[in-house]
C-alpha cells in the first residue's frame, strides 16, 4: 500500500487553524507544519499494511443511516431545556444544582 | 515528621478499625507531609486541608459509633486534576480553565465519598492529560521523588508522585494510553488501567472517550484491588459503564497460578529495552515459571503500529471533545475581542498550550480532506486489526507479560512532544483494546525502578491481582525491602 512522505509545505496549516479555531502565530504555523508533517509521515507508513479485510471493514462503518424521525413523548421536556433569547443575552436553564436553586 | 504516612494502606485499615490512631490523627499526618514534600515535588495542583479535616472528623465519629460506612473509611486519598470534585478548582493543568469550579463530583469521588474516604486535594497533571512526563501543565512540571532532576512520567504524574512520596495512600488518575501505568512504573508504584467502561467516567474531563479510562495508583496491588472494589460498576450517568461481574476483588486474591498460561510478547523484548527493563522481565518470568505457571512466548505482528493507531484516534477524538472549550463556556476568555470567532479563536490560542495545539491541529489534519480515509480510516481498520491478533492471542493465553515502558524515567526536559513518545507503544495496546492492564515496579538498590505489565482478557482484573501480588516481593530486590 502507499507509503507517502508529506513535507511541511503539503500541511495547510491556515486551514488547519481556522477547523481547529485556534488562532497561530507565523512562528507556530512553521513549527506546527514541520511537526505535523512529520507525524503525519510516521503514522501513514505505520498503518500502511493495513489488511484488505480489516480496511474493507473499517470503511463499512462510513455508511451512515438515513435518519428517520420517530415520535417522542419527552420532546416537551428536551426543548424546555434549549437555550433561548432573552433581550440581549441568552438564557440557559439552571441544570446542576436546580432542586436547590431553582431556574437561572 | 510522623511516621503514620510510611505505613501501608492495609495497617491503615487495621490501625483506623483497631483504633489506635484516628482517621484525623493521619489527614494531618499526610497534610503535614504534603507541606513539607510540596515546595519541592509540586504533584497538588489545589488542596483542600478543612474539608479533608471536617470529614476525617466525621468518620471517627462514625467508628466510635460503630457504624463505618467500609473498611476504608478514614483513609485519605487524592484525585487528579481532571476529576470532577463539588466546589474544587478543575483545571486539567491548562490555563483554559483557570478559575473554573466544578458544581459536581464525578461518580468515582461519590462512591469514595460513600465509602467514607477523606479526599486531601487533585494532582497535576500533564495539559488535559495529552503527554508522559507531566511537563506540560500549566502548573508547572511535577519532580519525581526518587530523583527530582527526572520526570514523573505522565499525564497521571501528580498522582504517581504523590504516592511514591507518601503524600497520600493512593491516588485516581487516568489512562488514556498509559497515562497511569507508565507514571507508576518511573515512581516506583503499583498502576492499574481496568477494563474501558468498568469505572464510571462520568465528571472524567477525558479528551479520547473511545480510550480514556480512570485508573488507580497505589503501593501493592491488593490495595489497588481495594480501591476499584470501592469505585467499580455500572453508571446510569455513563453510558459506556457495565457491571462488573465479581463482586470482591480482594478476595480473589491468591488464587494458585499454576496450570496458568502466561504469554511473553516476543514483538515487545529485545531492541530498545533498557538492561533494568530485560532483567525485570527475566525475573518475572522466572518468578512465574518456578510457580507453575506456563510461559510461553507469543506473537503480536502489529504492535509496532499501536502507537500510530493510538495518535490518529487520540488526536481526532481531541478535535473534537476540546472544542467546547472556547472561552465562552468555561475559564479563560481573551479580552477585547472584535467578533465572536475572533473570540473563540484567541481564546484558545491563548488557552492552550503547545501541545494541545499540535494534537488537535493533527485531529483536524487526519479528519480532513483525503486524509479521513488515508489516516483515520486507516487508523480505524489498524485497531480492528490490532484487537483481532489480542483476541486471537488470548484465546490461548490467560495473561500477557510485557515491559510498560522502555527504560526507567528519563532526564527531565529531554522529550518535548509526542512527537519523540514512539516507544508508549507498549501501553497503547491495552488501551486500543480496551482491556485491563497492570504495571508493577521493579526495584534494585541504587537504581531507578522499571515497570513491568500484566495484561488479561476484558473483566480480568481478578487474575492480574493475583499474579501481580505472588510477583511483588519477587520484584522488590532492595535490601531494605527484605
Amino acid at each position: 500500500m502507499e507509503k507517502k512522505i508529506y513535507k511541511p509545505t503539503d500541511i495547510d496549516i491556515e486551514r488547519l487553524s481556522a477547523l481547529a479555531r485556534i488562532s497561530l502565530s507565523d512562528t507556530e504555523k512553521e513549527s506546527f507544519s514541520c511537526d505535523i508533517a512529520t507525524m503525519a509521515t510516521y503514522v501513514s507508513s505505520l498503518l500502511s499494511d493495513v489488511s484488505a479485510e480489516h480496511e474493507r471493514e473499517a470503511r463499512s462503518l462510513d455508511e451512515l443511516r438515513e435518519d428517520t424521525p420517530v415520535e417522542c413523548d419527552c420532546a416537551r421536556d428536551i426543548l424546555a431545556l434549549s437555550p433561548s433569547l432573552k433581550e440581549d443575552h441568552v438564557a440557559v436553564p439552571l441544570v446542576v444544582g436546580k432542586d436547590k436553586e431553582g431556574d437561572a | 515528621m510522623n511516621e503514620l504516612i510510611f505505613r501501608s494502606l492495609d495497617e491503615h485499615k487495621r490501625a483506623l478499625t483497631a483504633r489506635e490512631y484516628s482517621s484525623e490523627e493521619l489527614t494531618r499526618a499526610y497534610l503535614e507531609r504534603i507541606e513539607e514534600k510540596e515546595p519541592s515535588i509540586n504533584s497538588f495542583v489545589s488542596l483542600c486541608q478543612d474539608r479533608a479535616i471536617d470529614a476525617a472528623k466525621e468518620s471517627d465519629e462514625r467508628r466510635r459509633n460503630g457504624a463505618p460506612l467500609s473498611a476504608l473509611d478514614g483513609i485519605p486519598y487524592a484525585a487528579k486534576d481532571n476529576i470532577a470534585v463539588a466546589g474544587l478548582p478543575l483545571r486539567c493543568g491548562s490555563r483554559i480553565l483557570e478559575g473554573y469550579i466544578s458544581p459536581f463530583d464525578a461518580t468515582v469521588i461519590s462512591r469514595l465519598k460513600s465509602s467514607g474516604c477523606v479526599l486531601l486535594g487533585k494532582t497535576n497533571l500533564d495539559e488535559f492529560a495529552m503527554g508522559t512526563d507531566t511537563e506540560t501543565s500549566a502548573n508547572g512540571r511535577t519532580k519525581n521523588p526518587l530523583d527530582e532532576n527526572r520526570v514523573t512520567g505522565g499525564s497521571s504524574g501528580g498522582s504517581a508522585a504523590a504516592v511514591a512520596a507518601y503524600e497520600a495512600p493512593f491516588t485516581l488518575g487516568s489512562d488514556t494510553g498509559g497515562s497511569v501505568r507508565q507514571p507508576a512504573a518511573f515512581c516506583g508504584i503499583v498502576g492499574l488501567r481496568p477494563t474501558y467502561s468498568a469505572l464510571s467516567r462520568y465528571g472524567l474531563v477525558g479528551f479520547s472517550p473511545s480510550l480514556d479510562t480512570i485508573g488507580i495508583l497505589s503501593r501493592s496491588a491488593s490495595e489497588c484491588a481495594d480501591i476499584m472494589n470501592a469505585t467499580v460498576g455500572a453508571d446510569s450517568r455513563d453510558a459506556t459503564s457495565r457491571p462488573f461481574p465479581a463482586s470482591d476483588l480482594r478476595a480473589l486474591i491468591g488464587k494458585d497460578v499454576r496450570g496458568m498460561r502466561i504469554g511473553v510478547v516476543r514483538e515487545a523484548i529485545g531492541e530498545g529495552l533498557s538492561e533494568e527493563v530485560l532483567e525485570a522481565m527475566q525475573v518475572a518470568t522466572d518468578t512465574l515459571r518456578s510457580l507453575g505457571a506456563k510461559m510461553t512466548e507469543i506473537s503480536l505482528p502489529h504492535l509496532h503500529a499501536a502507537y500510530a493507531v493510538y495518535y490518529a484516534f487520540s488526536s481526532a477524538e481531541a478535535a473534537s471533545n476540546l472544542s467546547r472549550f472556547d472561552g465562552v463556556r468555561y475559564g479563560y476568555r481573551a479580552e477585547s475581542c472584535g467578533s465572536i470567532e475572533e473570540l473563540y479563536e484567541r481564546s484558545r490560542a491563548e488557552g492552550f498550550g503547545d501541545e494541545v495545539k499540535r494534537r488537535v491541529l493533527f485531529g483536524n489534519f487526519a479528519l480532513s480532506g483525503e486524509n479521513r480515509e488515508k489516516i483515520y480510516g486507516r487508523a480505524v481498520a489498524m485497531r480492528k486489526q490490532i484487537i483481532a491478533e489480542l483476541s486471537s492471542v488470548l484465546s490461548r493465553c490467560d495473561l500477557l507479560l510485557l515491559p510498560t515502558a522502555s527504560t526507567h524515567a528519563y532526564r527531565a526536559g529531554v522529550k518535548k512532544s509526542a512527537l519523540y513518545c514512539k516507544d508508549d507503544l507498549l501501553c497503547t495496546l491495552a488501551a486500543l483494546a480496551g482491556l485491563p492492564a497492570l504495571s508493577l515496579p521493579y526495584h534494585r538498590d541504587g537504581k531507578l525502578p522499571v515497570g513491568i505489565q500484566l495484561m488479561g482478557p476484558a473483566f480480568s482484573e481478578d487474575r492480574l491481582f493475583s499474579v501481580a501480588h505472588l510477583l511483588e516481593s519477587a520484584l522488590d530486590r532492595r535490601e531494605s525491602a527484605k
